[in-house]
């Protein structure tokens, strides 16, 4: 189809959108621009209008937006504004007349997009109603995250984020709140079976939830482990307060019992600790480096071996330790290069090996487990 | 000091990582992980590695001794006089700040790669021992 029939084609930039496809989680977001774009076109015409009281019978029966395909070479997928009843047009493009509607709905949707993003006033864009549809769009943003409503316009480019998104909900009519994707790692304190509800604490906030008969188990071993601090990640849609504190979880997707040694929730908490956290000794490890280290861990180390407990040493850097029956091990990595060095003790050999690795390379992610596999063996 | 002579070493909060969960069997292996670095000493140790004198402190009295004067610590793990000779590490009481202050000295050690060889041989037997007090 000619490029003059696509309607919108939204940018999505960020780590997830990389390799170039789309998460369905997404798609949804597709549903609610399409709702409040229609609602918007129904509303101009009657503002244009003012002699009509309702829009045109068919003013949207049959219409759809339809996701076409995504470009080549970014995530940008082409939506199409398509009629199935026009009879003027044999390949069912919305006519002209209606399509203008159309067409001012999402220029006003852009401009207070774009406004937003700037830290422009976008009140009496469009009447608050129409701006919590915002709650759908974008609610699965992460934080590195944007749609570019317009990416060829350097003028207009309209960026949607979690910051331009919150700004506009928060203007809407439900101003006091928000909604957002959530992500969170939660111990279960409390499991009420009266009123079939269990809470969940995320760093001292308690907040209270129905029990799900799909995450029953999880639930319960949670709570059955709260008193050794066993995590539970958590996913879903949350609602967050004017100043972003999480006050409710609207609904669940997935809940999962965090290994003990997880280690993006170890660097996170390693991440709070501060210069002086031991006994007035100790420098505070960078937290940028941190997450980095975590996230190369993430990607390279073999997950067919034990994880190691992490632990931050003095000088600001961290402690990988890995104990067996018979062996101690600790890595030892410097977070300004990832240069590490490894330490190994076998006591039924009474041996002592060490090793430097340059963590920044692949080949010695692949010593590591050499390393650790002969090591660890009983 | 005996050689049968218990020396406590306090361990700090951020150095642990406790009661080990196997998620996949439900079943608590309360393994206890501690860092290595507890049996390493920091700069300002000078090569003297703080630690009480267990015939004159127990294990709970050695805690309640550090936290009062406001060092952190969550626990208290132990090694013998004779396990630190095994390894050429000499131990001696010193009762400077206190009456039954005694250090593992790692003075002599050649390198860091000895230092880190011989904590890991504390830290195992510290473990192999288990907490000689854990706070609630």
């Amino acid at each position: 189809m000619a490029d003059s029939k696509v309607f919108l084609a939204p940018k999505f930039t960020g780590k997830r959108f990389e390799d170039h496809t789309l998460p369905v989680e997404l798609l949804e977001d597709f549903t609610a621009i399409e709702e409040l774009i229609f609602e918007l076109a129904k509303r101009i015409y009657l503002e244009e209008n003012p002699g009509r009281k309702r829009v045109p019978k068919r003013f949207t029966e049959g219409v759809n937006l339809k996701l076409s395909n995504i470009e080549p070479g970014s995530t940008i997928p082409q939506l199409l504004l398509i009629s199935t009843l026009s009879p003027s047009s044999l390949l069912g493009i919305v006519e002209p007349d209606s399509f203008r509607y159309f067409e001012k709905a999402k220029e006003k949707v852009i401009s207070v997009i774009d406004s937003a993003d700037k830290g422009n006033n976008f009140y009496g864009l469009v009447e608050p109603k129409y701006l919590s549809y915002f709650n759908k769009i974008g609610k699965n943003l992460k934080e590195d995250e944007a749609i570019f409503f317009q990416p060829n316009s350097s003028s207009q480019p309209a960026r949607l984020n979690r910051s331009s998104r919150k700004k506009i909900i928060l203007a809407s009519d439900e101003k006091s709140e928000y909604k957002e994707s959530v992500a969170v790692n939660a111990l279960v304190p409390v499991v009420d079976k009266n009123t079939k509800t269990f809470i969940l604490e995320i760093e001292g906030n308690k907040i209270s939830l129905p029990i799900d008969p799909r995450f029953i188990e999880t639930i319960k071993q949670t709570y059955d482990e709260y008193e050794t601090k066993t995590l539970v990640a958590v996913k879903g849609l949350g609602v967050y307060n004017h100043q972003d504190k999480l006050i409710k979880i609207e609904s669940i997707e997935s809940m999962d019992i965090l290994d003990p040694l997880d280690v993006m929730v170890r660097l996170n908490s390693l991440s709070k600790l501060k210069d002086g956290w031991y006994n007035n000794e100790g420098l505070a490890p960078n937290t940028e480096k941190l997450l980095k280290f975590g996230e190369l861990f993430e990607e390279k180390y073999d997950k067919t071996l034990p994880l190691p407990a992490i632990y931050p040493t003095l000088d600001g850097n961290i402690q990988l330790e890995w104990s067996s029956e018979n062996s101690e091990i600790s890595l030892e990595v410097k977070l300004s290069n990832y240069v590490s060095e490894y330490y190994s003790t076998k006591f039924d050999e009474d041996s002592f090996t060490e090793n430097k690795l340059d963590l920044n390379q692949t080949s010695a992610w692949i010593d590591l487990s050499k390393f650790l596999e002969k090591d660890l063996k009983a | 000091m005996e050689d049968n002579t218990l020396l406590h070493r306090q361990v700090h909060p951020t150095w642990v990582v406790n009661n080990k969960i196997s998620s996949q069997t439900f079943e608590v292996e309360s393994k206890m992980e501690i860092a290595s670095l507890t049996f390493i000493p920091s700069p300002k140790d000078d090569g003297k590695l703080s630690v009480y004198n267990g015939a004159k402190h127990s294990a709970k009295e050695a805690f309640m001794h550090y936290t009062e004067q406001g060092f952190q610590s969550c626990g208290v793990v132990s090694v013998l006089v004779s396990e630190c000779k095994e390894i050429n590490l000499p131990c001696t009481e010193d009762n400077h700040p206190f009456d039954g202050h005694s250090y593992i000295d790692y003075t002599n050690e050649p390198s860091k790669s000895s230092i880190k060889n011989k904590a890991q041989k504390l830290k195992k037997k510290a473990t192999d021992r288990n907490w000689s007090y854990k706070e609630d």
